[in-house]
């Protein structure tokens, strides 16, 4: 029997390799029917108000949706933080509406996707398939006869941390296969190819991370001599790496994040109303009283101006606070990069198109379906009128008489609208989506290459004595 | 004897190395998450004043504000993700709370949701647990292991006080830590001159650190359980690690994911359906009162009759919806009972019930000012629709009186009452089945 084979053989008779593989099939199916009980219902609802709002064009503006992402299981994103339904004005106006109602009295708890079992738990079964791998044969001393015989070291280690990873990949197949034949079952266009090239995809980036832990198990069995001590080390790098660090650049980036807060961004709203709207008002009124504007329907139109130069002040002013938060979530998700549990998370997200990405493509699109739109409602009304969420109203005194003075609002064409422009969701192809993820598969691999070079040589110097 | 045994155990783990490491992580993650959930509390504290002054609404619109809760400086519970501001008017009664820009919840607090909260609770909750159950795995199989066990039981000192022994000297090792831990948060917060903790307060983060205390000596037990048990000590340690992960991580999750699907909440859609549905024998009247309303402004005319109708039936469409709401509020309260349910075994949802319940950073206190807005708004619409008084006589409108009692803390640590009871009695079990075990164990 081959090194390998003998080290893969022990740990499959261990308690730990037998627990692991009951978790895994507990969780992903688990996971699984959790998804086929929540993704119908939310895929029928997102139809739904697509289908509405097909039924009811409208040259004032029209509402967008963002669907629940097939291969949400494989790294949820934060999904149900993120708005779903978003209103498109005329020139450009895209505003977040609302999120999914969620219930926020029940236990705030990470989704069961694949990310969370895998960077969580299967790292944790990582460590204890692992950690005795050298310092337990050392104890036991059996590694000096296994280095009595004429086999490398390189070799040697190669085997343990290749039958550590395989006793971990075993559980983690059962686990995935479990997942995907009762997902397949429900939605079988999980199962085309363009959904398996993302997840073999996942799977692989998934073994590269569970493949740091194996090496960080060796490394640190390599250089402590009792086991025991061996495993507690590497139990508290595992809370240093895969709960605490990802967790904590959460609250630290909010700390260093020199952003606004909400109430400064809300009291600039009037002020700017004040400057932006009502001076320009006023403005008007002393150039109609001193002769500069003759005719009505010039005041109106200096009025309309003064109303769409502030609406669009206001509009920024909205956009940069929106702004200001998807910064204070790249800090926070740059930060927690210190840590192989988050470029894993991450990678998963841009693989399956989910979290922030996936808000990201979809905004991208609704600004270029918002050249669209305008063009169509030039097109049917003539005009282009900014829309706005606030509305002004007051009069200005014309040749002693009150003429009345609103902001502009978009007309309904109320002609036929059949040829009324429809909104294509993002369509990201598989090299675009692990070009996403590129960044940290590079983070990851890179994690793999340093604690295999330190592996070696740590094992390669050691006194197996 | 025993006393003996509690000091050898006490000092033996403060010369540990593995304790010295596991207090230093806990107090420098503990100063860390109090540093920064405390400056995040000052400046929701002090935004919550600034709009105090700032936003008092137009005498139609008026705004009402939440105030943030101290204690979450120390539990984050759900305190800064619900929103601060609730809008109401005689026409418009809000579903719930927003931020000060007005979005749902506050986006302001999206950022971080994807992160787990780095508080109090979360150190309590996952790393001090960890540490207890380090400290504890090899409590009575390193001493077997070893041969050092044999020796004890050679002299004339009894089982019984060998155990007891050990729990106590744990106990006090465990307290030592949770001690260190909320030591430099109490001193973070208490040495920040805007963060003012009242009497209530002190009583409160008693309970929160008499609560994590117990949560704790579950754990220590558990581990001493498992010591007696297996003979190996690494052995042993990978069963309580097995267990934990369980414990902490695996079953609260499947027990809201089951409660989520077993209990499903109608969609977003379903809830506007219900609100039109409700509505639906008045809508043809209204739209008719509306186009006699609308037309009588465009024509600077005054119908008062469509007008008070037209408010009427809107006011009529407000309570309606709070209605559905108070139905969708009750469903919820329903799931989340499920999942309470489910989790009773759980000691790390006991604990997370109970410290946010202390810290009022769960919902309770949310629903009740939930309640006052809508009092207020009742207010206001019984005020619109009164006869109008003579012109010339009209006073300026003043709010109406908004009172949202908070549950008082003798409240919250009666309701409990439940989850003390429950984790008493797990611990008192896992004591007695590891007090047999030791009782009967082969030491040789």
């Amino acid at each position: 029997m081959t090194v390998l084979g003998k080290e893969l053989l022990e740990r499959l008779q261990t308690v730990q390799f037998f627990s692991l593989l009951a978790v895994s099939l507990v969780v992903f199916g688990c996971g699984a029917i959790g998804f086929v009980a929540s993704y119908p219902p939310e895929r029928a609802f997102y139809a739904a108000k697509v289908a509405e709002a097909d039924r009811q064009p409208s040259t004032i503006g029209t509402n967008l949706y963002r669907p629940p992402q097939l291969l949400r299981f494989v790294a949820d994103g934060g999904d149900r933080y993120r708005p779903f339904e978003y209103r498109l004005g005329t020139m450009g106006q895209i505003s977040p509406m609302s999120s999914r109602p969620g219930n926020q009295r029940l236990l705030d708890v990470p989704e069961m996707d694949w990310a969370f079992i895998v960077k969580v738990i299967f790292s944790f079964y990582a460590v204890l398939l692992g950690f005795d791998a050298v310092a337990g044969e050392r104890e036991s001393g059996t590694l000096t006869l296994v280095l009595a015989n004429p086999i490398r070291r390189g070799r040697l280690l190669a085997s343990k941390f290749g039958a550590i990873l395989l006793s971990a990949l075993i559980p983690l197949c059962a686990g995935l296969l479990l997942h995907l034949t009762i997902i397949g079952s429900f939605e079988p266009q999980v199962l085309m190819p363009s959904q398996l090239l993302r997840i073999a995809s996942a799977g692989a980036l998934m073994v590269t991370y569970v493949s740091i832990f194996a090496l960080l198990s060796v490394l640190c069995s390599a250089l402590i001599r009792r086991s025991s001590l061996v495993l507690l080390v590497l139990l508290g790098a595992w809370v240093v790496l895969a709960v605490i660090v990802p967790n904590v650049s959460g609250i630290v980036s909010q700390a260093f994040a020199r952003v606004p807060t909400e109430l400064q961004f809300a009291r600039m709203v009037d002020p700017m109303i004040k400057e932006q709207v009502w001076g320009r008002i006023r403005e008007i009124q002393s150039r109609v009283s001193s002769g500069a504007i003759t005719s009505a329907d010039e005041v109106r139109k200096e009025a309309d101006r003064a109303y769409e130069a502030g609406a669009r002040a206001l509009e920024e002013h909205h956009e940069a606070y929106r702004r200001a938060i998807r910064e204070q979530e790249a800090t926070a998700r740059r930060w927690s990069r210190l840590s192989p549990a988050a470029l894993l998370q991450y990678a998963l997200e841009g693989v399956a198109m989910t979290g922030s990405n996936s808000e990201e493509a979809f905004r991208r699109e609704a600004i270029d379906y918002s050249h669209v739109y305008d063009a169509y409602v030039e097109k049917k009304v003539g005009k282009l009128v900014r829309s706005s969420g606030y509305r002004f109203g007051t009069g200005i005194i014309f040749k002693g008489a009150y003429l009345d003075v609103s902001s502009p609002v978009p007309t309904e064409y109320s002609g036929d609208q059949s040829d009324f422009p429809h909104f294509a969701l993002p369509r990201l192809s598989f090299p675009e989506a692990l070009r996403n993820a590129l960044g940290d598969l590079v983070g990851l691999l890179s994690w793999n290459i340093v604690l295999a070079v330190l592996a070696l040589l740590a094992f390669g110097r050691m006194d197996v004595r | 004897m025993i006393w003996t045994i509690a000091r050898k155990e006490l000092l033996d783990h403060f010369r540990s190395a593995k304790f010295l490491v596991s207090v230093a992580l806990t107090v420098v993650l503990a100063a860390i998450s109090t540093g920064v959930s405390g400056q995040d509390f000052r400046q929701r504290q002090q935004d919550f004043l600034d709009a105090q002054r700032e936003m008092k609404g137009d005498g139609v619109e008026y705004v009402l504000l939440r105030a943030p809760q101290v204690l979450s400086t120390l539990i984050n519970g759900k305190d800064r993700i619900l929103g601060n501001k609730a809008q109401v008017s005689h026409l418009r009664m809000p579903a719930g709370t927003t931020g000060y820009m007005g979005e749902d919840w506050s986006l302001h607090t999206v950022v971080v949701s994807g992160f787990a909260a780095v508080d109090f609770a979360f150190l309590v909750r996952v790393v001090l647990s960890l540490v207890v159950l380090f400290l504890a795995y090899n409590a009575v199989s390193e001493e077997k292991s070893n041969g050092t066990l044999r020796l004890v039981l050679a002299n004339p000192v009894a089982r019984h006080e060998i155990l007891v022994g050990k729990f106590i000297g744990g106990i006090a090792v465990v307290g030592t830590a949770l001690l260190a831990a909320t030591a430099i948060s109490l001193l973070l917060i208490a040495l920040d001159p805007k963060v003012a903790l009242g009497g209530s307060d002190w009583v409160r983060i008693a309970g929160i650190v008499a609560f994590s205390a117990l949560y704790l000596v579950f754990f220590y037990v558990l581990g001493l359980f498992v010591s007696v048990r297996v003979d190996r000590p690494s052995t042993a340690l990978m069963v309580v690690l097995q267990v934990w992960i369980v414990l902490v991580v695996l079953y609260p999750n499947l027990a809201t994911m089951v409660a989520a699907s077993v209990r499903p909440l109608p969609s977003a859609q379903e809830i506007a359906q219900e609100k039109a549905a409700l509505f639906e024998p008045h809508r043809a009247e209204f739209d008719a009162v509306s186009n006699r309303f609308e037309a009588a402004v465009m024509s600077n005319k005054e119908d008062s009759e469509a007008s008070q109708r037209w408010k009427e039936l809107w006011i009529l469409q407000q309570e309606l919806n709070w209605r559905v709401d108070e139905e969708q509020r009750r469903l919820q309260n329903e799931q989340a009972s499920l999942a309470k349910q489910l989790s009773l075994l759980s000691p790390a949802v006991l604990y997370d019930r109970v410290v946010t319940s202390y810290a009022q950073t769960d919902l309770v206190d949310y629903d009740r000012f939930m309640g006052g807005v809508y009092r207020v708004w009742k207010q206001l619409a019984d005020r619109a629709l009164a006869p109008r008084r003579a012109r010339g006589t009209e006073a300026e409108p003043t709010l109406p009186t908004f009172v949202a009692a908070t549950t008082s803390w003798q409240d919250r640590f009666v309701a409990s009452a439940p989850e003390w009871t429950i984790l008493l009695l797990l611990s008192v079990l896992l004591f007695v089945a590891a007090y047999v075990a030791f009782l009967r164990k082969d030491a040789r």
